[in-house]
């Protein structure tokens, strides 16, 4: 996991850019992207379990998608 | 009598006139909105001070997904392609000697990245393909101007135009499904709903793209695939419709700007553009509502203020 402080680092800087730092953001933005992709099928997860009447003791990850 | 502000690139008006004769849909849409609109926003160029920050975030976008475009098609892998356009996008916004400060809540340097590298990442195994033109080069970044053969009825020096031009810049053609269909990027602060994309239908810039694709480039193009772009504080969502046109529907279209052209002329031939009132609060406000509803005598004080016209609008601009 790249930390936002690396991130921030290589934003503060002036061009030209090496292609690690490149990599780098590539990399930092495609991990909040899988975070934010995560969140949002825990969202549809929690979704479809209220709809099925399921309660809250029930391990999500048990439920088909 | 109103005079239209200098502009970089040749001039889209007739000589000694208000009477615009290069045409595209945003001086189209200004016109068919409010002609009072249309003046200030085209004849005379005010842009609200501000407003620079949608036309920067969303060029620079629609550039990077155009250069991404191109290096794929000179045979690039997708993750050398992302390399570039993050490397052009991070020195295009680094302005005089530092990062670029957009004062926004959503559109920055950092949203404009992370939204770049997500589409990208989205749809980098995409059914939709680059079309290659006739001439072996990729459709993308194609800028046209398209003689409507409609005459200008004004007096015009033998060397001025004749014929009203109608013109545009397409980001990309694509293959989709066995069809061709113009690729346009928006990208928007609000929700991607159905609504969202209701708008696009009757609508001008959607038609003329389809119609230019047609006649310009010789290609059987059905209409206009629209990638949207939602860009919010945490994240950035994509969907993408479909836009159809037949040719009937082109047909009509410009049958419809043929009637608005000829209301250009009038106005201009009046030297008055008047308020379209029932137009001030539609799609969130007119941006020149707050000139309009002052005083005839202090307007220009606040248009001094509140606008700028360092850069007026040119459809005959090239990118």
């Amino acid at each position: 996991m790249i930390d936002e402080t690396t991130l921030a680092t290589i934003f503060s800087k002036p061009p030209p850019f090496t292609e690690e730092e490149l990599k780098i953001v590539i990399q930092k933005y495609r991990e909040n992207r899988e975070q934010f992709l995560s969140g949002a099928k825990v969202v549809k997860t929690k979704a479809k379990a209220k709809a099925a009447g399921v309660g809250p003791s029930i391990n999500l990850d048990d439920i088909e998608l | 009598m109103t005079e239209p502000a200098n502009r970089k690139g040749p001039s889209p008006f007739i000589q000694n006139s208000t009477l615009q004769y290069a045409w595209d849909s945003t001086s189209l849409t200004a016109l068919m909105t409010c002609a009072k609109k249309y003046e200030y926003e085209i004849i005379l160029g005010y842009r609200p001070r501000g407003d620079s920050v949608h036309l920067f975030f969303g060029g620079l976008f629609a550039k990077a997904l155009e250069h991404y475009h191109l290096y794929k098609a000179s045979g690039r892998a997708h993750d050398d392609a992302l390399s570039s356009v993050v490397d052009e996008v991070l020195q295009k916004t680094w302005i005089n000697g530092g990062p670029w400060d957009s004062g926004h809540s959503k559109k920055t340097r950092e949203t404009l990245v992370r939204s770049v590298i997500w589409y990208l990442d989205t749809y980098k195994e995409d059914a939709a393909e680059t079309v290659i033109l006739e001439n072996g080069k990729p459709a993308v970044e194609l800028s046209f101007q398209l003689g409507t053969g409609i005459q200008i009825n004004w007096f015009v020096e033998h060397d001025a135009p004749h014929e009203y031009i109608l013109s545009g810049h397409i980001d990309r053609l694509v293959s989709f499904n066995g069809d061709i269909f113009v690729q346009d990027q928006k990208t928007t602060g609000t929700t991607l709903s159905p609504f969202f994309f209701s708008e696009f239908n009757p609508h001008t810039q959607m038609s003329l793209y389809t119609l230019a694709s047609k006649v310009v480039f010789n290609a059987p193009v059905q209409g206009v695939m629209i990638d949207a772009a939602q860009i919010a504080v945490g994240f950035t969502a994509f969907s993408r419709s479909m836009t159809m046109r037949s040719e009937d529907q082109l047909n009509e279209w410009l049958i419809n700007i043929l009637a608005w052209l000829r209301q250009a002329e009038f106005y201009a031939r009046e030297h008055y553009y008047p308020r379209n009132e029932s137009s001030c609060h539609k799609f969130g406000g007119c941006p020149f509502r707050n000139i309009c509803s002052k005083s005839p005598n202090v307007r220009q004080a606040f248009l001094d203020t509140d606008f700028e016209t360092t850069n007026p609008w040119n459809p005959l601009e090239t990118r």
